[in-house]
C-alpha cells in the first residue's frame, strides 16, 4: 500500500489520542491529519482535512460519538469510521455498525485489537 | 445495588489489567465504606444515569499510575497530564465494559478527575457504598461503587 492512510483521531482521552497516533503512524503508514478531543472540534477538523479514516470514541463532551458518526457519513459517505470506545455492549456496537461504522473496537485498546481492525482496511486497499 | 452485582465490576477490573498489562491484578474482598476516606493521589469519577443511577470512582497512587504508564504509554513521553487522563480513562473503561452485562441503558458520563487527596468523596447517604480493593504488582488502588438498588 503506497498511499498513506489519512486518519483523523477523535477521543476525549489524551492518552488514547497519543497511543493511536503513535501506533497508526509507526505500524500502518498513516498520516494523522488531526486530533480532536470532542465531537464539535472533530467535525470542524473533518471538514478542514477530509480524512479517509476516522477513529471515533462515543462518550465525549459536547457531542456524542454516534451523532458525530451520523454527521460525518452525511458529509462524506465513503469515509471509513472505526469506533474505539469503552462501551462494550452489543446493542451499541450493532447500532454503530448499522449507522455505517466499519468497525467497533471495545476498550481497553490493545495492539491486537487495533491490528484486527486495521488489517481489514489494508486488505481492502490492496484489492 | 445488590452485593452480588459487584462481580461485574470485579470482572471488568481484572479484564482491564490483564488486557493492558498482560498481568493479573488481584481484587480483594469488597466491603461497605464507612467513615474513612478512600482516596489516593489521582481519582477518576464516572457518573451513572439511565436505568441505574449513582457513580463509581477509581482511585490510585501516583506511583501505580506511573508504572502503568510505562506499559500503556510505552515509547510515548508522558507527565502529570497523561497520568490524570489515565486514571479517568481506566475508570471510563471499567464502567463502560460493565455495559456488557447491564446493557445500553447503563449510561456513563465522561470522567471527572481529582488530583490530590481531598478529605473524602461523598455519596448520597441513603445508598450503600462498596469499596473494591485492587492490587497490581506492589501497588494498591480502589474502585468505589455507589449505585441505586436494582
Amino acid at each position: 500500500m503506497n498511499q498513506k492512510m489519512r486518519i483523523l483521531i477523535v477521543d476525549d482521552s489524551l492518552i488514547i489520542r497519543k497511543i493511536l497516533q503513535k501506533k497508526l503512524t509507526d505500524y500502518y503508514n498513516a498520516e494523522i491529519v488531526g486530533l480532536a478531543g470532542n465531537g464539535r472540534v472533530a467535525l470542524e477538523m473533518f471538514d478542514k482535512t477530509n480524512p479517509d479514516y476516522v477513529t471515533l470514541d462515543i462518550t465525549m463532551p459536547a457531542m456524542d460519538g454516534l451523532e458525530v458518526l451520523q454527521e460525518m457519513l452525511k458529509r462524506k459517505p465513503s469515509v471509513n469510521v472505526i469506533i474505539v470506545t469503552a462501551l462494550a455492549d452489543k446493542d451499541t456496537a450493532l447500532q454503530a455498525i448499522e449507522m455505517g461504522a466499519k468497525c467497533y473496537v471495545a476498550k481497553p485498546l490493545t495492539r491486537e485489537k487495533l491490528q484486527m481492525a486495521m488489517d481489514q482496511f489494508i486488505k481492502q486497499e490492496m484489492n | 445495588m445488590k452485593e452480588n452485582n459487584l462481580n461485574f465490576f470485579v470482572d471488568s477490573i481484572l479484564n482491564y489489567f490483564k488486557q493492558t498489562t498482560g498481568e493479573e491484578a488481584v481484587v480483594g474482598i469488597p466491603y461497605l465504606k464507612e467513615e474513612e476516606a478512600v482516596v489516593l493521589d489521582f481519582t477518576g469519577i464516572i457518573g451513572i444515569s439511565g436505568k441505574q443511577k449513582g457513580s463509581i470512582y477509581l482511585t490510585a497512587s501516583h506511583e501505580m499510575l506511573e508504572e502503568l504508564g510505562t506499559i500503556i504509554l510505552a515509547d510515548i513521553d508522558y507527565g502529570q497530564e497523561e497520568l490524570k487522563d489515565l486514571v479517568g480513562e481506566i475508570a471510563n473503561t471499567i464502567a463502560g465494559n460493565v455495559r456488557d452485562v447491564y446493557g445500553s441503558s447503563f449510561l456513563i458520563s465522561v470522567p471527572a478527575v481529582v488530583v490530590g487527596r481531598p478529605h473524602d468523596i461523598r455519596f448520597p447517604e441513603e445508598l450503600p457504598v462498596f469499596v473494591i480493593p485492587i492490587k497490581w504488582r506492589k501497588y494498591q488502588a480502589f474502585l468505589v461503587v455507589c449505585l441505586e438498588d436494582k
